[in-house]
């Protein structure tokens, strides 16, 4: 690793904004496709969130082992480390990204390089996501100490070995709820309950039957926290039953639950801010940028991966994605001569069934294609189905899909042979197909 | 024996310790929460009010006037945040015009600056997100926005840099006369502090001390207001604050920017029964969203961060009560001081200072200096700045709070600070690290982990605000 | 007449988290049902003749008050859990710690160790 203090234009191909698993993927594809790559990640350490979600379950796709996150982590940690073309800054945040195509200035700060300007031919962004908070989903209330998002509960226990409350109730069942659900039942104190507002769980089958049933933990579906009581820490929560339809909490439902800790696991949303200012176009349903199958954004050389592009489930298909924005990066870092400056665009739009879709277009032709994307609602013998005006270019059947999970497709230039206009991403249950 | 004990460190107790400093006199702040403007000081609009609202001849349009008249130069003076975006009363119906001309008459009576009726046109000019269906307003160009923390934390350290003491955590229990007939005694934390002069600036408790020591019973009553914040993505919403025309459905509720940024919208108004309920409620929430509609219909819900609420003193005759009943000299109310006491403050401050030191035959104080650094914020600096912050202090290269860009060099300066910043919510007013988007989320376990290793406190002695509030009160391995 | 039971699972070895329906006779399993793979079938028997768990926990270091996190290198009996927990939060290592290190042998007999899965300078 090159430590030499940065000056004014000490400028890389590629640089990628993010040290977590996204990023640290993004890194080493780019390096070694033959790009000079630097590293930066605003954190003391690199891995991102995996550093603190000390369960195992990571790693089972990509290297066909159950691993812990730190464990992941470290794997792709050493490898960025030792790699000589990446330039790893620690502690250090991205402002912002000025300019365009091949020529950005990346505006930087932090201990080794100061206030910095770095050039830049491609920038990969893969800054993870937030966390949902109160605000946003608008509990009212008093405001006392132990309200936290699953994940500041995850970090203040699992790597600063503190523990927030010990009688807890959980809004939301996504898996960071549902994980710390676990850990704090774990760690010695009482997981009264989780409560889900939708009538199905947020976060993966696994980690319901893991979490929850191993430690008799109830999950109320419909359900939802309105108030919190207690001046100094938090004494009470009201809870109430939620309409399944429109989601409003039944008058007259309410009770009164007696706590000390409210997790909350009811969302997360990628984090954006340094991306949108670059121009970048911003899609609605994902909450991040939207983009092509090289995972460039609608500014042409800037690409994202990870929580940044969309809300995974799955770390292993994080550092797919990784990868994959990587090596595109370096592509167009080190000029593609085979990339068609102007290409023809073929659309991807949602069709029935489909809440949300990544890429949202594509070259024509495209090489291979991957596309995610979470289901409206559970389906069980589905059919994911990707037509081209009247022609079937994919099916793929699945015994059950849930929007918890994300699903993958895969396409080929063979199956991308006879798209003839804009592709429509659907999935219905089988009744009615063939 | 201390010349002047001032109850409470809002922002009229803050303001009168730094007036009285400009004397020579002893000086004692006693506050009973944790830090500086736990009350209404820190839970309010933020709104420096031009003065065209209160009834003309009463003490609020006074000091109203004469507070906005003084904010604009203090704010240089003291380093706090301030703004003079100006403000529109906005009419909404045909009713509501003769109500715009009659707070215009009334603006001229108290004497307010720069107080004029607009046309539709010229507001849709000013103000191109309001509701289309406005007729017109009334536009006050001498109104402006503060950061009432910041301006409460001000005050303070100034106050503390010319010898004034604070403690906090330090309820007063009682006021007496002394036995003697000379001054006060102040019952603190379990012994008596012996003052000649006391200044009762304890907000909502002002009242119940007020009556220990006059047979002229204050009423009022606690008053709640109810907030929510937007995002600083929705900041330039509107330039002015935005109220509508007071009608018989009541006041309505404001929509304005706030010197950070970031977009404020409310209060409502419900009674409660003391300082501490300051709870939301989901029906009050519902309405202070649903009133915002009626002065932008494009209200955006999901930019909304965080609700809060504040409970201000409200008099029953709907005015201040200032300075010294009748029967207890040398003390000295700053009491019912609910909207627009922010406002107000620095000239009612500068008045009860005065005579103070008149009672007491107090000497200027010759080392006074008024003069405070305004705190020096990495999101506000230009690029040489920020070079020059970092030579200076590499921790300004750190940034620990990434929605707000908060580096670690602000949250060292707030907890280091004349006043220390000892707790979470301590830093995060005076630095604003975790009042972003995330609201926290990301930065708040590590700014606990800032004050444990400044402060050198164990991580589960890191408190969030006042007793009882740690972040995370136990260590792993002691559950089990 | 033999002792014929149904039983319900979710699979756990993969986040399809297929739903398994497992058929024992006389506590011998005769048939697993609706797993997508060879894995789900081995798990539907496991779960439902002897379940097993990895256990992750933390362990504190000396001097340090960020903990070391833990892990049993191999499921252990699901009976044993709270034991391994109990056993992990009463250990205490001093620093240096790598990754694999192993902080608690045969933790509760099982014969499995507990390892760290982070670094602790």
């Amino acid at each position: 690793m090159r430590t030499t203090p940065c000056g004014h234009d000490d400028g890389s191909d590629v640089i990628v904004v993010g040290g977590g698993a996204a990023g640290l993927a993004a890194a080493s594809a780019a390096a070694s496709d033959g790009a000079t790559v630097t590293l930066v990640e605003r954190e003391g350490h690199l891995g991102g969130i995996l550093q603190q979600c000390i369960h195992n379950g990571f790693g089972l796709h990509r290297f066909g082992e159950e691993l812990t996150g730190p464990e992941y982590a470290a794997r792709d940690a050493r490898m960025v480390e030792a790699d000589p073309s990446i330039r790893v800054l620690m502690d250090t945040s991205v402002l912002a990204v000025d300019g365009d195509d091949d020529a950005f200035d990346v505006t930087l700060v932090g201990p080794e390089v100061g206030m910095a300007h770095m050039s830049a031919r491609s920038v990969v962004f893969a800054c993870g996501s937030r966390e949902r908070g109160r605000g946003a989903i608008g509990i009212a209330g008093s405001r006392p100490a132990g309200v936290y998002t699953a994940g500041s509960a995850q970090r203040l226990c699992n790597c600063d070995g503190a523990l927030v409350g010990r009688r807890v109730v959980v809004l939301g069942s996504g898996d960071i709820g549902l994980i710390m659900a676990r850990r704090m039942t774990w760690q010695g104190a009482h997981v009264l309950m989780v409560c889900e507002l939708a009538s199905e769980p947020g976060g993966l089958r696994r980690n319901i039957a893991q979490c929850l049933d191993d430690n008799s933990i109830p999950l109320h579906l419909s359900t939802t926290v309105t108030r919190v009581f207690g001046h100094d820490r938090l004494e009470a929560v009201e809870i109430a039953d939620v309409d399944p339809r429109t989601l409003v909490p039944v008058p007259g439902t309410e009770r009164r639950v007696e706590c000390d800790t409210l997790l909350l696991s009811v969302g997360l949303i990628p984090e954006n801010a340094v991306i949108t200012a670059t121009g970048a176009e911003i899609d609605q349903t994902t909450g991040g940028p939207a983009v092509d199958e090289s995972l460039e954004t609608s500014v042409p050389g800037v690409f994202v991966a990870g929580n940044e592009l969309h809300v995974h489930d799955l770390v292993d298909f994080v550092s797919e994605e990784g990868g994959a924005a990587g090596h595109a990066a370096a592509a167009h870092a080190l000029g593609d001569a085979d990339r068609d400056a102007a290409p023809t665009w073929v659309r991807v739009t949602k069709g029935e069934g489909v809440g949300s879709l990544t890429p949202q277009r594509l070259r024509d032709p495209a090489d291979e294609v991957t596309l995610r994307l979470r289901v409206r609602s559970r389906m069980t013998d589905a059919v994911i189905s990707i037509m081209s005006g009247d022609a079937v270019v994919k099916r793929v059947r699945k015994r059950v899909v849930v929007p918890s999970e994300m699903q993958t497709v895969r396409l080929t230039p063979a199956d991308l042979a006879p798209v003839t206009g804009d592709l429509v991403v659907s999935c219905s249950e089988r009744e009615g197909v063939e | 024996m201390v010349d002047v004990v001032v109850i409470g460190a809002g922002i009229a107790g803050c303001a009168v310790a730094r007036e009285l400093m400009r004397h020579d006199l002893t000086v004692e702040v006693f506050e009973a929460g944790y830090d500086l403007a736990c009350g209404a000081s820190r839970t309010n609009s933020g709104i420096v009010h031009g003065g065209y609202d209160p009834e003309p001849g009463s003490a609020k349009a006074r000091y109203n006037v004469a507070g906005a008249r003084l904010i604009p130069s203090l704010a240089e003076e003291l380093g706090f945040r301030y703004v003079a975006n100006g403000s529109l009363v906005v009419a909404l119906d045909e009713d509501d015009l003769p109500r715009v001309e009659e707070l215009v008459d009334r603006g001229h009576a108290n004497g307010v600056d720069h107080v004029r009726a607009i046309s539709a046109d010229e507001l849709r000019s000013l103000e191109p997100n309001v509701n289309p269906a406005a007729l017109g307003a009334l536009l006050c160009e001498s109104s402006g926005i503060c950061d009432p923390f910041g301006m409460t934390v001000a005050f303070a350290e100034n106050a503390a840099a010319n010898g004034a003491r604070f403690h906090f955590e330090s309820p007063v229990e009682g006021v007496r006369h002394a036995d003697d007939g000379q001054g006060w005694l102040v019952s603190v934390s379990g012994r008596d502090v012996h003052a000649r002069c006391v200044v009762n600036a304890a907000g909502v408790g002002a009242m119940a001390i007020h009556d220990q020591v006059s047979a002229d019973k204050i009423a009022s009553r606690p008053r709640a207001g109810e907030y929510v914040l937007l995002s600083r993505d929705m900041g330039t919403t509107f330039s002015h604050t935005m109220f509508r025309v007071p009608g018989p459905a009541g006041k309505g509720v404001l929509v304005s920017p706030t010197v950070e940024g970031n977009l404020i919208v409310g209060p409502d108004a419900q009674d409660r029964t003391c300082a501490s309920d300051t709870w939301t409620t989901p029906e009050g929430l519902a309405w202070v969203v649903d009133k915002a509609h009626d002065l932008w219909p494009g209200y955006d819900r999901r930019q909304v961060i965080v609700n809060f609420c504040g409970v201000r003193p409200s008099g029953d005759d709907g005015d201040f009560v200032i300075g010294e009943p009748d029967d207890a000299p040398g003390f000295y109310d700053i009491a019912a001081f609910d909207s627009p006491g922010l406002t107000s403050a620095p000239a009612v401050a500068a008045d009860i200072a005065s005579r103070v030191a008149d009672r007491l035959g107090a000497a200027p104080n010759p080392t006074f200096d008024g003069h405070r650094e305004r705190p020096l914020r990495f999101i506000e600096m230009d690029e040489a700045e920020r070079t020059a912050a970092i030579a200076a202090d590499p921790l300004f290269a750190h940034i620990v709070c990434r929605c707000e860009q908060v580096s670690e060099a602000e949250v060292l300066a707030a907890i280091h600070a004349p006043i220390p910043a000892t707790t979470v919510t301590g830093v995060k007013r005076r630095c604003r690290a975790g009042t972003g988007k995330c609201q926290g989320g990301f930065c708040e376990p590590l700014v606990a982990e800032i004050i444990s290793r400044e402060c050198g406190i164990p991580l589960e002695d890191v408190r969030l605000e006042g007793p009882g509030s740690e972040v995370a009160p136990w260590a792993i391995g002691e559950v089990r | 007449m033999s002792d014929v039971e149904r039983r319900e699972f979710t699979c756990v070895r993969c986040p399809m988290g297929c739903s398994l329906t497992v058929s024992l006779d006389d506590g011998v399993v005769t048939d697993v049902t609706g797993n997508g793979c060879p894995r789900g079938h081995a798990y539907g028997e496991h779960e439902a003749t002897h379940p097993e768990r990895v256990v992750t926990s933390l362990v504190r270091v000396a001097g340090d008050f960020r903990p070391v996190s833990v892990k049993t290198v191999s499921p252990v009996p699901k009976e044993c859990v709270a034991d391994v927990l109990a056993a992990v939060a009463a250990t205490t290592v001093e620093p240096p710690v790598s990754i694999g290190d192993v902080l608690v042998p045969d933790v509760c007999g099982t014969g499995v160790d507990v390892v760290a899965t982070r670094a602790s300078a």
